[in-house]
């Protein structure tokens, strides 16, 4: 490097760092990219883990209230059902059960009752996922913790909704 | 090249800072059409008929929803054609206390539109898209065609899964 501040006497070393650090950033959003979209990272930030290391399967019940026959004629068994958030794979829709929906009523003698609700459904759909059961519960393959009682935004090809966790099974547990 | 002894072009212009003004360009470039590509509409080919139900109409709402017009979203996107509209008592659920039951009760004067819109969809993972819009059962939706703004919720949505399957692959 010469006094003027140039590397071999034509290039200034502050040309260089400039040119080096578009470089790295170049090269670093370009990893970036294929790690958001590999999923190794989470836009909302409730992992930074890699997904799918789970090797087993869960079966998670997902109770749908107060639906009208529309919805539920929109899922069915065997519909691939993804994560409503990320769009990632959960699993599959194993089996279906509907019911009326029932709300709480006052009647004139004060009694409070439940009564079914007209053209309103509760729906309980049981997903079969890989998932696996940890030390501080259990998670989907995209360790997604999953309790119950939690809401788990979920879509299929035909219907989005964001249903209630209201039991998570072991699939050797629950005899499937 | 017309480059002097002090590395500069034409005299004028140093030869490094007219590279890093290149690779500034082509950053700039290269982000337009990244930006460009991700907005891009996918192309539908997946046929999709699927029902709007707007609730709590009145009467003159129905001379403005006109079959074979289109109808576009907020982005000006097409959203279909209007294949067939049909006109539903507007109900609303009471309570009957003295019976300890809920029962549905027609309103009079408003009815609920089910508007039948037809168009071609594109698979993007599980998402059939109109645009940059996915269409699913119990989404709210806001359109307009040319007489009318249709506002509500889809209920309904009818494709084939053989032809799904199809653009899946």
């Amino acid at each position: 490097m010469d006094e003027k501040g140039k590397l071999f006497g034509k290039v200034s070393i502050v040309d260089i760092l400039f040119v080096l650090l578009v470089v790295i950033g170049l090269v670093g959003a370009f990893f970036m990219i294929n790690k958001i979209k590999d999923g190794a990272v989470l836009s909302d930030g409730r992992s930074l883990l890699s997904s799918n290391t789970a090797t087993s399967r869960i079966q998670v019940t997902l109770l749908i209230k107060d639906i009208r026959n529309y919805s539920v004629d929109s899922i069915h068994v065997g519909d691939e059902v993804y994560d409503l958030d990320t769009g990632k794979p959960l699993g599959e829709v194993v089996e279906i059960q509907t019911g009326p929906s029932e709300q709480m009523l006052t009647t004139l003698d004060g009694q409070t009752i439940y009564a079914d609700m007209p053209g309103k459904y509760d729906v309980s759909v049981i997903v079969e996922m890989a998932g696996s059961r940890t030390e501080t519960g259990f998670a989907t393959a995209s360790n997604q913790h999953l309790v119950y009682g939690s809401q788990l935004g979920i879509k299929t090809t035909r219907i989005q909704t964001i249903p209630t966790v209201v039991s998570i099974q072991e699939v050797n547990e629950a005899g499937a | 090249m017309a480059e002097n002894k002090k590395g500069k072009l034409f005299g004028v212009i140093n030869i490094l800072d007219f590279l890093i003004i290149l690779i500034l360009v082509a950053v700039v470039a290269c982000a337009g059409f990244f930006f460009w590509w991700s907005k891009r509409a996918p192309e539908g080919t997946v046929p999709l008929t699927y029902v709007v139900e707007v609730t709590a109409c009145e009467e003159p709402y129905f001379d403005y929803l006109v079959e074979g017009e289109t109808v576009k979203n907020g982005r000006n996107e097409e959203m279909g054609t209007i294949t067939k509209v049909e006109k539903l008592p507007y109900t609303i659920v009471n309570t009957n206390q003295e019976e300890g039951v809920f029962q549905q009760q027609e309103i009079a004067d408003k009815w609920n539109a089910h508007v039948t819109i037809q168009t071609k969809a594109a698979l993007e993972g599980p998402d059939l898209m109109v645009g940059e819009e996915s269409v699913k059962v119990g989404k709210s939706v806001t359109m307009r065609s040319a007489s009318a703004a249709i506002s509500g919720f889809v209920i309904q949505m009818d494709f084939s899964d053989d032809l799904v399957k199809e653009a899946a692959q």
